[in-house]
């Protein structure tokens, strides 16, 4: 009875470590999620920070925003960033633009949001020494889908 | 007062005077003028989507810059840039974007601006205006340096004269007496007619109501 319980105890234990070492091995959290930080776009902004937009992943960066948000041309994004000098705290930015249809008889706000910083604050991605994260998102406030005219840029003009 | 400016935001004013009916481009009409206060050296154009808007929430107002001096824009240039800006899509800085007599206004630069081509009507336009009503370098006293739909009933014109600094709104309503408004209209702005200041019009000195003339 002895020797049995201690064979049963033995294999459990080998079980358990075994389970361990596959959850070491193959939790996602521990490691760096998948993402693109080629550089799609590039704004500098009035204070002279250049900005980055990076191609990123269904969470952050053109990946994200072009899909989710519908805005699909680098000018738009760029402009925001160029055109005002912004929100800031800490290294968060935000920055706030217009984009006009039919001289302001269609309009929205256009909201970018940047990570100034080498990692984003979650710590799950990082640009790399000396790179920043960039554009995180870029938005139509008060809208999740900004409306397919804001990326028309034929005789776009930049006021 | 600069003179310069003045006499531009008038001529700009008597040229573009037939887009209040035509539109500039896809239904937009002017439905007002506003003689930018200095020092601002501009002009306000005021739009409506259609010739039936009345109210500050149908208008939007664009701010544009005449440039030096010695290069002011003309009326035709103001034309151009405001088709340009009907037609396209354009982006604005946000401390680009104000709020004037309850309508959003936006400020142009206009060297960032690739103006719409002149069309042919604008020419034929010209054809009839120049010999229909020949240009002369006189102006009539008052001097009408812009204009603002308020409602249906009610006119705002913006005057100036010579004896007289700044510049005198004057309310006149179109189902009025037109004729006897019209004749007797540089005698009331010029003390013939109680004046009030509007404390939310920054574009003119003095106003005078004459809606019941």
């Amino acid at each position: 009875m002895y020797r049995v319980t201690r064979s049963v105890l033995t294999a459990i234990a080998a079980l358990c470590a075994t389970i361990i070492l596959l959850a070491i091995s193959t939790t996602p959290a521990q490691a760096d999620p998948s993402w693109n930080p080629r550089v799609k776009c590039s704004a500098t902004g009035r204070d002279g920070r250049v900005v980055p937009t990076r191609f990123g992943n269904s969470e952050l960066g053109w990946i994200h925003f072009s899909g989710e948000h519908n805005i699909k041309v680098c000018e738009l994004v760029n402009f925001t960033i160029a055109g005002t000098s912004g929100k800031q705290v800490g290294n968060h930015l935000e920055y706030y633009g217009w984009v006009l249809g039919s001289a302001g008889f269609r309009r929205v706000q256009t909201v970018v949001v940047v990570q100034y910083t080498q990692r984003t604050t979650d710590r799950r991605y990082n640009a790399g020494p000396g790179q920043r994260i960039g554009v995180i998102t870029a938005f139509c406030k008060n809208m999740n889908k900004c409306p397919n005219w804001v990326n028309n840029t034929k005789d776009d003009i930049y006021v | 007062m600069c003179d310069d400016i003045a006499e531009q935001q008038a001529e700009i004013t008597r040229m573009l005077l037939r887009h209040v009916q035509a539109p500039l481009a896809d239904g937009v009409v002017i439905r007002g003028i506003l003689p930018a206060p200095p020092p601002t050296r501009a002009v306000r154009v005021v739009l409506g989507a259609d010739a039936s808007s009345y109210t500050p929430d149908d208008f939007v107002v664009h701010e544009i810059p005449l440039g030096p001096e010695d290069e002011l824009l003309t009326p035709w240039d103001v034309r151009d840039l405001l088709r340009a800006l009907v037609r396209g899509t354009h982006h604005y800085s946000d401390d680009s974007v104000s709020r004037v007599m309850g309508m959003t206004m936006f400020q142009m630069d206009p060297s960032a601006v690739k103006p719409a081509p002149p069309e042919i009507d604008d020419n034929t336009m010209s054809i009839l205006q120049v010999t229909g009503h020949p240009f002369t370098e006189e102006w009539p006293t008052p001097r009408l340096r812009g204009f603002l739909f308020l409602s249906r009933e009610r006119l705002r014109l913006y005057l100036d004269q010579t004896d007289q600094p700044g510049v005198t709104a004057a309310d006149v309503r179109a189902s009025g007496a037109v004729t006897a408004l019209l004749a007797a209209l540089s005698s009331l702005v010029n003390g013939g007619a109680q004046r009030t200041v509007d404390p939310d019009d920054p574009h003119c000195d003095r106003l005078v109501d004459l809606t019941h003339w």
